[in-house]
């Protein structure tokens, strides 16, 4: 039933964190120092060059802050900001590729965030965490000072500077993978399988190799750790393998912080990703929210930046739920 | 049996080698409980390791050596350190201090056992479990503890898995460090029955290190006594405590509270090896019968009647 | 002392040596560094301009020294702001526990799960070119302090269970040397290495923006820096020292911090 309990507190954290975060989405442009109306009026202006005449400038400012939804004060405009939020999710259309709604940009760029994420953050933690076992576990052996040295040439290097790096490299002098990522197949095919996965190396490289580093570190200290522990002392004088103390009483044991760590990680790696994003201009929520800020596509920008936000807190709060039916001290009390 | 002669180790935790046992000659015979008794420091634990076979680190045999003869296992320590090692949990066994968290948070009790060469003589794990529930059950563990964690169990359940782990497979000699230490006196006195019984069943040897004197008295058929790194005084334990010889063994003894007593107690200080020179005997500081010619020569130990034997210049005529 | 933590004062020599050189410019150039067509544009390196010029006519010694003091103060004002936040917040909700707590706690939560820079991006793209260095600083202390202030309350939830406090308070001690003498050992060692890592941390998300472009256009930083660069085409033009020096100049600062970091915590051991 304790289980139960935390769960239950989880979730209300979790639902308080997003209604947190969505309310800071609220209200940072309605303090900004400058109206998003007349910002946006004067992109289009400056574009358009003048040839608009003032009564349809009015009537453009009243179309525009109705839908900006700040004609009224700022309590109902939240109420109804979170009424419509909660009941339909609906961020209304792009101001930039009007028509087109906000959350069809957005589903359709979400996917590309997700799965380059997802692979990257699991390879990435898997590798790394695996390598840094045998680091620590084989603390003092050549390869393992080297596997180690490295992961700390590598660790601190910004994601983007990587990025820069891979793209040179990669892109500009061998010419291996395309320079920009542009997809244009609708359908699924093999030839859009390919271009799928030529135009996801190198984001996915420059992620995976620092993240890499990091873990290769992390775990390592942990390893070096639990090796002094009182129970893996006695596993020695029990006899017992080596190769069996490490991955039975070492890798476990190393293991299972790690995946806490992980969950504090999120919104590092989401922040890294979406530079990344940007600089590879892959087709991904990062880079949507980029184009929406060059663009001033005012409902764009709180469409993203909102589901970012929800997208981080729930990989968050979903390892706070699975933790405690993986570790075996929890699961069982 | 394990015989040492003239065994002297050092330990060098800060890079400077300091002598931690000097001249140690005993004798493990089979199917006893030899009890190793001393103040914290005086070297115990480090002889415990050394006779398992447990050297590594800044540990260090200066002098003298080890011989084992167990069942046709014939061993030298220093030259054969690996082939004892590769005894460890087949005819030697090991119990150590802190059985609380020796065992693996993440692995079900019986998993522990599975880890172990026990398995070697097993082909199917069912055999091994229906062996292991049975001797749970001797021992008065609930067969339930093979399926559950560590942390599932109280200190005292735990305890006694960890004399099960080092007791099933019948080992010869068992080596265990203090292992009433932590507990309460009553699950103490069980413990001490439980490896007692253990004993007389199977027939092996255990040396017991203890600091605490009332638990050799209950448990230990032979004592020795251990001072700064140099054993004082070996005897039967009922003779050493009816009788002691050794200025410090007697202080030992004395020591023991007694029920019905109005005395206050007093403390020995100890000693460590470190601080002694080397022609001097190591009690000689504190030892109310020192002579001048404690300060000046080194006792050793000597035989004074069958199955006694004391290391001090009172007795050397 | 030396020989067994290379790591540390390699670490320490090398952050040393920049921050010598993030001074360079505020003493010998008297003019705006990052002022365009200051000097000739495009030159390569000279006795006069010891890296060359950009291609926005800027001596690229100057700029890039400038760039490093910028973003070297980001960071550290970050870092001192929010650990100091941080460990307040942190000893205070472990202390008085309650509600405090609680509330405490879910700001942490909060701060933790919702990534910084999005929230960067979204001030950035409304306020434009006035989006300050100062605001940039401010947004960064708002979301880091969490992380020091979990350990600071993990330790002290634990001091309070521990008995040694209740008797240094009972023996006589006054609180604050109290927290000096007992509390404050513990803590300096994970302190400093918290500070340094949240020192990279701040450099490296203003960085991040400023290579997108939305940073302050007002002050040049290593990412401003980078941004410009790669803006007028810095690698098609292969002019290596305008992007190259302040890509160096960014990893060698990341490593040598990251070595004093680590080193740090070996010293612990």
């Amino acid at each position: 039933m304790e289980i139960i309990k935390y769960l239950i507190y989880r979730f209300i954290a979790f639902i308080g964190v997003i209604i947190f975060g969505v309310t800071i989405v609220f209200f940072i442009p309605r303090f900004s120092p400058t109206d998003p109306v007349e910002n946006y009026l004067n992109s289009i202006l400056s574009g358009q060059g003048g040839g608009i005449d003032g009564a349809a400038i009015e009537e453009m400012r009243t179309n525009l802050t109705i839908l900006f939804g700040l004609e009224e004060d700022y309590f109902t405009q939240y109420i109804k900001f979170i009424t419509k939020f909660i009941s339909s999710g609906d961020f209304g259309p792009s101001f930039s590729a009007y028509p087109t709604t906000v959350n069809s940009l957005i589903s359709q760029a979400l996917p590309w965030t997700l799965g380059l994420l997802l692979v990257s953050t699991i390879a990435a933690w898997l590798i790394g965490n695996f390598i840094g076992l045998i680091v620590g576990f084989k603390e003092g052996k050549i390869y393992s000072s080297l596997l180690e040295f490295i992961a700390m040439l590598v660790y601190p290097i910004p994601y983007y500077i990587l990025g820069l790096l891979l793209l040179i490299f990669f892109g500009y002098i061998l010419n291996i993978f395309p320079m920009n990522a542009t997809f244009m197949y609708k359908t699924f095919s093999i030839d859009a399988l390919i271009r799928l996965v030529m135009i996801s190396a190198m984001p996915a490289l420059s992620i995976i190799i620092i993240s890499i580093g990091w873990w290769v570190i992390s775990m390592k200290a942990m390893s070096v750790n639990t090796k002094k522990e009182e129970f893996v002392l006695f596993a020695k004088l029990m006899g017992i393998k080596e190769k069996k103390i490490m991955f039975s009483y070492v890798l476990p044991n190393s293991l299972l912080p790690q995946i806490t760590v992980l969950a504090l990680q999120f919104g590092t790696m989401f922040n890294g990703a979406f530079l990344t994003e940007i600089l590879f201009s892959y087709p991904g929520l990062g880079n949507l929210m980029y184009t929406a800020v060059l663009a001033g596509d005012y409902n764009l920008i709180i469409g993203t930046v909102t589901l970012s936000i929800i997208a981080v807190a729930t990989a968050t709060f979903f390892v706070d739920f699975v933790y405690p039916f993986i570790d075996p001290r929890i699961k069982y009390k | 049996m394990i015989q040492t002669s003239n065994l002297s180790a050092t330990y060098s935790p800060n890079k400077i080698p300091l002598k931690v046992l000097d001249n140690i000659n005993l004798s493990i015979e089979e199917d006893t409980i030899l009890g190793i008794a001393g103040e914290s420091g005086s070297g115990k634990t480090t002889l415990l390791k050394i006779l398992y076979g447990n050297i590594q680190g800044s540990l260090q045999i200066l002098n003298g050596n080890i011989k084992y003869n167990i069942n046709e296992f014939y061993a030298n320590i220093p030259d054969d350190i690996d082939a004892v090692q590769k005894q460890w949990w087949r005819l030697l066994s090991y119990i150590p201090q802190e059985s609380m968290s020796v065992l693996n948070p993440v692995r079900k009790i019986k998993n522990q056992f599975y880890d172990s060469s026990i398995t070697e003589k097993y082909t199917h794990k069912n055999n091994l479990y229906l062996d292991l529930s049975d001797y749970f059950n001797s021992l008065h563990l609930e067969e339930s503890i093979l399926n559950s964690y560590p942390h599932q169990l109280s200190g005292g359940m735990r305890q006694r898995v960890v004399i099960a782990l080092a007791t099933f497979h019948s080992p010869k000699y068992i080596f265990a460090d203090e292992v009433t230490t932590a507990l309460d006196v009553i699950i103490q006195k069980e413990i001490l029955l439980l490896l007692k019984k253990i004993q007389r069943t199977m027939g092996n040897t255990i040396v017991f290190v203890s600091h605490d004197m009332g638990v050799h008295y209950q448990i230990s058929d032979k004592l020795a006594i251990l001072y700064a790194g140099e054993i004082v005084e070996i005897s039967e334990t009922q003779k050493l405590f009816s009788n002691p010889l050794h200025p410090y063994s007697k202080l030992l003894i004395e020591s023991l509270p007694q029920i019905g007593e109005t005395i206050l107690r007093s403390g020995i200080s100890g000693n460590s090896l470190v601080n002694t020179p080397e022609k001097a005997c190591t009690f000689a500081e504190k030892c109310p019968k020192v002579m001048d010619k404690c300060r000046t020569q080194k006792p050793s130990l000597k035989s004074i009647r069958s199955n006694i034997q004391v290391s001090c210049f009172l007795y050397e005529d | 002392m030396i020989g067994q933590n290379k790591r540390l004062y390699f670490g320490i020599i090398i952050s040393f040596i920049i921050m010598i050189f993030s001074l360079v410019s505020t003493i010998f150039n008297d003019e705006d560094s990052a002022e365009w067509y200051t000097v000739q544009k495009n030159l390569e390196p000279s006795f006069e301009n010891y890296l060359g010029s950009s291609g926005l006519g800027q001596d690229i010694l100057f700029l890039l020294s400038d760039s490093i003091l910028h973003s070297l103060l980001i960071g550290v004002t970050v870092a001192l702001f929010s650990t100091l936040i941080g460990v307040i917040l942190g000893i205070l909700s472990g202390f008085i526990g309650g509600v405090t707590d609680k509330l405490l706690i879910f700001l942490m939560d909060a701060f933790i799960a919702i990534p910084s820079l999005p929230i960067l991006i979204l001030l950035a793209s409304l306020f434009k070119g006035d989006f300050s260095l100062l605001m940039v600083c401010i947004v960064l202390i708002i979301f880091n302090w969490p992380w020091p202030a979990r350990q600071a309350r993990a330790m002290s939830l634990s001091i309070k269970e521990n008995d040694f406090i209740f008797i240094a308070l009972f023996s006589g001690q006054s609180i604050l040397n109290i927290i000096f003498t007992e509390i404050f050992p513990h803590i300096k060692n994970w302190a400093m290495a918290n500070f340094i890592n949240t020192v990279l941390v701040a450099i490296s998300i203003e960085t991040g923006l400023a290579v997108i472009g939305l940073s302050s256009l007002e002050d040049t930083t290593l990412g401003t820096m980078i941004y410009w660069s790669l803006k007028y085409q810095a690698i098609l033009l292969e002019q290596w020292f305008w992007i190259g020096s302040p890509v160096i100049a960014t990893i060698l600062m990341f490593f040598s911090l990251f070595c004093i970091s680590t080193g740090l915590s070996k010293l612990n051991d």
